[in-house]
């Protein structure tokens, strides 16, 4: 990966790195990637999916419990009454 | 009367239920030790009012004969990972430093439902990255357990303060979570015992999350005994969690002592290789001699995929993670750092709040996860990950449970720790990662104390479902060991 690359992924992720950190992420990354190189010897292709232990399950939407908003706008960096507040998004 | 923060759950319940002491006076000597271990860095947020009240409560029961269970006014850690209603939980993170959650995890409420006292929260690698409470933001956690020639040690991680409040006798048990061996690796480390139940055994709601399908609830403990009551407390089905298991609940005390005659354990080849500890490995030996001396059939099993583990892991961890951090983006709670368009405060706030080693987990996962890169890396991790679960499901054609060490060395120097470069990191999770990946229960219990004067742990490794049989081979483990909790 090169500084391009890094940058790319870290617009992806919403980070953002100054050259050094560019660069030590890359240095970083390239290691952990050529250690995981060893997966392309697994011979996959005998894989089969073993039920879990525990299969996904759904449940009803219903609501038990409420009126929280108070409790969670708490939490929120300054709130405009039960409003969260952003940056300006359209002129 | 004995030092009461000496005693296990198991002694302290049966106090309480002969009136010996009540919890207040527990809960008083163990918030003193909490004060008196401060250098151990074990806490984020102390909460001993908040405890006094809870045993006060507690001590009213206990005087009625409503005794709730056997964790009724006993004082437990809280890893800093639980959501804690109105109690600050942090995940270790600075973007969460001032976070309130408006809810309790299922877990907790389970052990609040229980009638235990929660001390404090406690210290973690942040977001539970990390295998030496390195990358805390509230600094790293230190082990009681001391080299013998006085140099300090990491906790492990990432439940290092958990294992470290324990260890130090700070709190009767703690919880601990484990998505690689965050519940095993910091129990080895510092001499205590830990379990990391079959995955779906305890509801993931309101547990801050980092790897979804490997993220697991345990306990932290001084004994086995201690270990088989607080699971089944933490244990059960929750609808709030879509992968908990609908799965009765058994009475683990009941059977613990019931032996391990007749079990057939395995000892994976793969793992006794040129390059494992000698120290480690003699151990690991002793284990299995103890579990031969009790009666147990001790073979050779195979576990050919094994080399794969943790280039898998760290492909479909830092993937999930990738994915389950997007959240903390500065709108509806946590930190904000200000920026002049949605998507540079976005930035701006997940740079400023992440540490190091959760920033570089979430490249790695945006990356494997990204267009081009999606089928070699995330699509064959998830197929090799099948072939590990396999490997698993083969061995117990022939075996009960797996005896493996839980890690390569005995804990290194914090100074080692800050030199280590990310690969080497991740290579100390070489025996914990797998049983993660197939979603099996495994439990780490200390055998022996190395030349050093550290302890060393060993792993048994058990059928989905079948903590029970753990319990009972680690209890066979832990009344031979030749290492001993101070």
């Amino acid at each position: 990966m090169d500084a391009k690359e890094i940058n790319h992924i870290a617009k992806l992720a919403r980070l953002k790195f100054d050259e050094s950190g560019v660069d030590s992420m890359a240095k970083d990354l390239n290691d952990i990637l050529k250690w995981m190189d060893i997966l392309q010897r697994a011979d996959t292709s005998s894989a089969i999916c073993i039920e879990d232990a525990a299969p996904l399950r759904q449940r009803e939407d219903k609501v038990t419990v409420g009126n929280l908003s108070e409790k969670l706008m708490k939490n929120a960096y300054e709130p405009h009454e039960h409003f969260f507040t952003v940056p300006k998004v359209v002129e | 009367m004995s030092d009461l923060t000496s005693l296990s759950i198991a002694e302290l319940s049966k106090g309480f239920n002969n009136k010996e002491f009540s919890s207040t006076e527990v809960t008083k000597a163990y918030i003193e030790n909490m004060e008196k271990g401060r250098k151990y860095n074990a806490f984020i947020t102390e909460t001993a009012e908040h405890a006094l009240k809870q045993a006060l409560e507690s001590d009213k029961r206990i005087t009625a004969g409503m005794r709730l269970s056997d964790l009724d006014g006993v004082p437990l850690g809280i890893k800093d990972l639980f959501c804690t209603e109105n109690i600050r939980t942090t995940a270790a993170s600075k973007i969460l430093e001032n976070f309130v959650p408006p809810y309790e995890s299922t877990v907790t409420s389970k052990l609040l439902q229980a009638g235990s006292v929660f001390i404090g929260k406690t210290n973690l690698d942040e977001f539970a990255m990390g295998g030496a409470n390195l990358t805390s933001y509230f600094g790293q956690a230190v082990n009681p357990v001391k080299r013998q020639d006085g140099v300090e040690v990491v906790t492990g991680g990432s439940s290092g303060g958990s294992a470290a409040a324990v260890a130090a006798c700070m709190c009767a048990g703690a919880t601990g979570t484990d998505t690689g061996g965050s519940i095993r690796q910091p129990a080895a480390f510092c001499g205590i015992v830990g379990i990391k139940p079959t995955y779906g055994r305890c509801s993931r709601y309101g547990i801050i999350a980092y790897a979804s399908s490997l993220d697991q609830a345990g306990p932290m403990t001084k004994t086995v005994e201690d270990a088989a009551i607080m699971l089944e407390k933490m244990a059960g089905f929750d609808e709030f969690d879509s992968t908990s298991a609908d799965t009765a609940v058994p009475n683990f005390k009941a059977t613990l002592k019931n032996g391990v005659k007749g079990l057939k354990i395995g000892m994976p080849k793969e793992f006794l290789n040129n390059d494992l500890n000698t120290e480690i490995a003699s151990a690991w030996q002793e284990g299995k001699e103890i579990l031969e001396k009790a009666g147990a059939e001790v073979k050779e099993i195979s576990l050919p995929n094994m080399q794969y583990a943790l280039a898998t892991y760290y492909i479909i961890a830092p993937a999930e993670a990738s994915s389950n951090l997007a959240r903390y983006d500065g709108v509806r709670f946590g930190l904000r750092v200000e920026g002049s368009s949605l998507d540079e405060m976005y930035e701006n706030t997940r740079s400023a709040g992440f540490g190091a080693e959760v920033q570089r987990r979430i490249m790695i996962g945006t990356y494997v996860l990204s267009a081009g890169y999606y089928d070699a890396y995330y699509l064959k991790a998830l197929n090799v990950r099948k072939l590990i679960r396999q490997d698993y499901i083969n061995a117990f054609k022939e075996v009960d449970a797996v005896l493996t060490p839980v890690t390569p060395t005995t804990a290194f120097t914090i100074e080692e720790s800050k030199k280590f470069d990310p690969v080497t990191n991740y290579l100390q999770d070489a025996f914990t990662v797998p049983v993660n990946l197939a979603k099996l229960p495994a439990i780490s219990v200390p055998v022996k104390t190395a030349a050093n004067g550290l302890p060393i742990g060993l792993q048994l490794i058990g059928k989905d479902f079948d903590e029970e049989t753990l319990f009972k081979g680690a209890y066979i483990l832990e009344q031979n060991n030749s290492w001993s909790r101070k």
